[in-house]
């Protein structure tokens, strides 16, 4: 599939960054190539809200204030919400890297992080999820 | 029974007829009281001497003629030569009674043996000592009564030549117990200077000689102790130091010793060491206790030994037989040595003559703590210099963030423009965005530049309360991550002040690191507050936390802790001091009645002695 059908579909992704400038710059970026993009300021803020239950990918700073990337992604795999995750993180350390695997991110990059890279990591979640979700339907209709 | 005897021979003397000496016979009356003493002697041979005269003149007084008379004095005469006799007779036996009493009484033994060796006499001493009585004793050959090992020849050597013995025996009591006698024997002759047997007198040795076995024992193992101790142990004699001291004048020999200081000096002269054990001469790196001379040791011109000899002296004098106390000793090597030195005045010395004075040597102690405290202090810098590095990361993350924001918005505009559609409006707003993004970042290398910057005292116009701002903004990162909440009061407006505008921002973001820090591992609240308030004159800025407070004196955290070097950004809190204090203000902390600890400093309105001659140069 090329890249404009997957981006065309009008999924929608989050992004929590306690950054204003960060969220807000990667949130103009994922626009400009088509995506639907919500920003969210705290991890709390993103997990009361109704956007993340049909969100087709999740991009997470690692330290916020309140909760953190991680709780945000263990307190979303406790829900349920099976949304792919990745996590961006300036501190990375050895440890957060391994419990980010654990909880199964989809990605863990460190900041600054190029918009294109994150872009990459963003489209391939996206491709693999459409695969996904077309797989089911032709085992049941053979 | 001897008045009758005068009665009869005064009436036969002087009324019989007889013609002869009959007065003779008044001897016996005289040998009659003999035995009742020498009193009655004397006054029986005077009555019958007045009977005989009585009698004498009776019969005789009309013709004194020769017969007569002569019988009359021979009577007298012999009857005085009776009285002379019976006395002498008399005292020689009250002195060999005496004698016998003596020997009974003697703790020593008597025994007394023939020359076939059968026990004669057999004194209470020789009851008492060799468990028979006299009764079984007597009669007995001596070797029936006792085991003895005694050296047979050069006794009989030596009676045989001088006729005496003297030395020890060793005899088995009655009941088998062992003794050792000093023995003296002495040859017994007869009148014709024939051997008769032996008389032998001893004296019991055993207690003495196990009283002395027991010292020796005692000594032995005081002088095992002292050479195998494994401290320093030395014998002093302090006796001829102290009698110096004391002669100095007054009774107070704090003040003799203060007044004269030659005179310590002097003191440790007479100090002479006895004995010293090898730990000891280990430690003084000597070969034997002749080398040790206490003024090569106790050189008084270290003032740590000068002060613990003056404690020394001067608590002997009281009286005290323990001291302990620190000093050091140079050894012979020249070697410096910390040593805890016990002194025990022993009690067998008179004025201090025995002192044993113990070393323990604590340099490698001394040295391990030296060792830790420097140790602490570099720990100690470590962490300032990690504070430090955790400062320029955070530094680096705030300006990191607009400098990523920058990135995807200039790619994102780039975007916008190429889309089929360019959406110019998304674009502007990118542009808009870059260039807010990097004023922020020029902001905080403007912040950071003033930190870093190591400026000449510069005075400008400041607002503290923006100061403060800025500087809660420099550490947003810190702060967050040490969970922590900073609060900024002040009722109504606060003054401009002329002050350092970089320095007195070191001072503040110091003081916010310093509280965050205190407020690590804290469970509760973690709130710093800073409250600015203006008195006029000066304005004062009071930083406080919750954190866990100041361990001991609050103002020593301004003392100099490990150097007074500024690391670039980082400042001990004696720069903090430094700098507000060379800006007319002053610092202070204190802990907080609750948790934590406040550090508050003020600053003067205008600072017009320093500040407005920079600010000439400058501009």
């Amino acid at each position: 599939m090329r890249r404009e059908t997957i981006l065309a579909q009008g999924n929608t992704i989050c992004i929590v960054d306690d950054d204003d400038d960060v969220r807000e710059s990667i949130s103009s970026f994922f626009r400009s190539v088509g995506l639907q993009v919500v920003g969210f300021g705290t991890a709390e803020n993103c997990l009361s809200s109704a956007t993340i239950d049909n969100a087709a990918c999740l991009i997470t700073d690692l330290h916020m204030p309140g909760m953190n990337g991680l709780g945000l992604h263990r307190e979303l795999r406790r829900r349920g919400v099976q949304v792919p995750v990745i996590v961006m993180t300036a501190y990375s350390t050895p440890e957060a890297r391994a419990e980010a695997r654990h909880l199964g991110a989809a990605g863990f990059v460190e900041k600054p992080v190029d918009p294109e890279i994150l872009l990459q990591n963003v489209e391939t979640i996206l491709r693999e999820a459409s695969a996904h979700d077309r797989d089911p339907d032709s085992r049941g209709t053979s | 029974m001897a008045f009758v005897a005068s009665a009869l021979i005064f009436a036969a003397d002087a009324l019989s007829p007889i013609d002869g000496a009959v007065a003779v016979l008044y001897t016996g009356v005289v040998l009659m009281v003999a035995p009742l003493g020498r009193k009655f002697i004397v006054a029986a041979g005077c009555i019958s001497a007045l009977l005989a005269l009585t009698a004498f003149l009776w019969g005789h007084a009309s013709d004194l003629i020769g017969g007569a008379l002569l019988r009359f004095v021979v009577s007298l005469v012999a009857i005085l030569i009776t009285v002379l006799l019976s006395v002498r007779d008399r005292s020689a036996r009250v002195s060999l009674a005496e004698q016998v009493r003596i020997l009974e009484a003697s703790h020593d033994t008597v025994i007394i043996r023939d020359s076939a060796g059968i026990v004669r006499y057999w004194n209470e001493g020789a009851e008492r000592l060799h468990g028979w009585s006299r009764d079984e004793a007597l009669g007995r050959h001596y070797a029936e009564l006792f085991d003895e090992s005694a050296p047979v020849e050069e006794i009989a050597r030596s009676m045989r030549e001088a006729g005496t013995w003297s030395g020890e025996v060793v005899r088995t009591r009655r009941d088998g117990a062992r003794l050792i006698l000093a023995s003296r024997w002495l040859q017994r002759h007869d009148p014709e200077g024939n051997a008769i047997g032996i008389i032998e007198a001893s004296a019991d040795l055993t207690e003495s000689r196990r009283a002395q076995a027991e010292r020796l024992n005692l000594e032995r193992r005081y002088s095992t102790i002292f050479n195998s101790a494994g401290f320093a142990a030395l014998e002093c004699d302090l006796s001829g130091a102290l009698s110096l001291v004391l002669s100095a004048g007054s009774g107070d020999v704090a003040a003799s010793l203060r007044a004269d200081p030659a005179l310590l000096a002097a003191a440790v002269e007479r100090i002479t060491i006895h004995n010293a054990n090898p730990a000891a001469l280990e430690m003084f790196d000597a070969q034997g206790a002749g080398d040790l001379i206490a003024a090569e040791l106790l050189a008084c011109s270290i003032p740590d030994v000068r002060q613990a000899l003056e404690t020394i002296f001067v608590v002997l004098v009281t009286g005290a037989t323990q001291i302990e106390t620190e000093t050091r000793f140079i050894t012979r090597s020249g070697r410096s040595i910390d040593a805890v030195l016990r002194l025990s005045v022993l009690p067998d010395g008179t004025d201090w003559s025995r002192v044993l004075l113990m070393a323990f040597d604590v340099t490698e102690r001394n040295e391990a703590r030296a060792k830790i405290e420097r140790t602490s202090a570099e720990l100690a810098h470590a962490g300032r210099v990690s504070v430090l590095g955790q400062l320029a990361a955070s530094i680096a993350h705030e300006v990191n963030q607009p400098l990523a924001a920058i990135i995807n918005y200039g790619k994102s505009g780039k975007r916008w423009l190429t889309r089929p559609s360019p959406d110019l409006g998304e674009v502007a707003d990118c542009l808009d965005k870059i260039v807010s993004n990097a004023n922020r970042a020029a902001e905080v290398v403007g912040r950071v530049r003033f930190l870093a910057r190591k400026s000449a005292p510069q005075s400008d116009s400041v607002d503290l309360v923006v100061m403060v701002q800025d500087a809660i903004e420099l550490l947003r990162r810190e702060i967050h991550s040490a969970k922590a909440t900073v609060r900024v009061e002040h009722s109504g407006p606060i003054s401009m002040i002329d002050c350092d505008r970089v320095q007195v921002q070191q001072v503040i973001v110091n003081l916010l690191m310093n509280g965050l820090q205190a407020m690590r591992g804290i469970d509760g609240r973690r709130e710093i507050l800073v409250s600015l308030e203006d008195s006029g004159d000066m304005v004062a800025v009071v930083v406080s936390d919750t954190g866990a407070g100041i361990a001991g004196e609050p103002t020593q955290i301004f003392e100099p802790f490990f150097s007074t070097k500024s690391d670039g950004m980082g400042l001990g809190l004696s720069i903090c001091r430094t700098i507000i204090e060379a800006q007319g203000g002053q610092i202070q902390a204190s802990n907080n009645d609750g948790s934590g600890a406040t550090v508050a400093f003020t600053l003067p309105r205008s600072n017009p002695q320093e500040g407005r001659h920079h600010r000439g140069l400058i501009s």
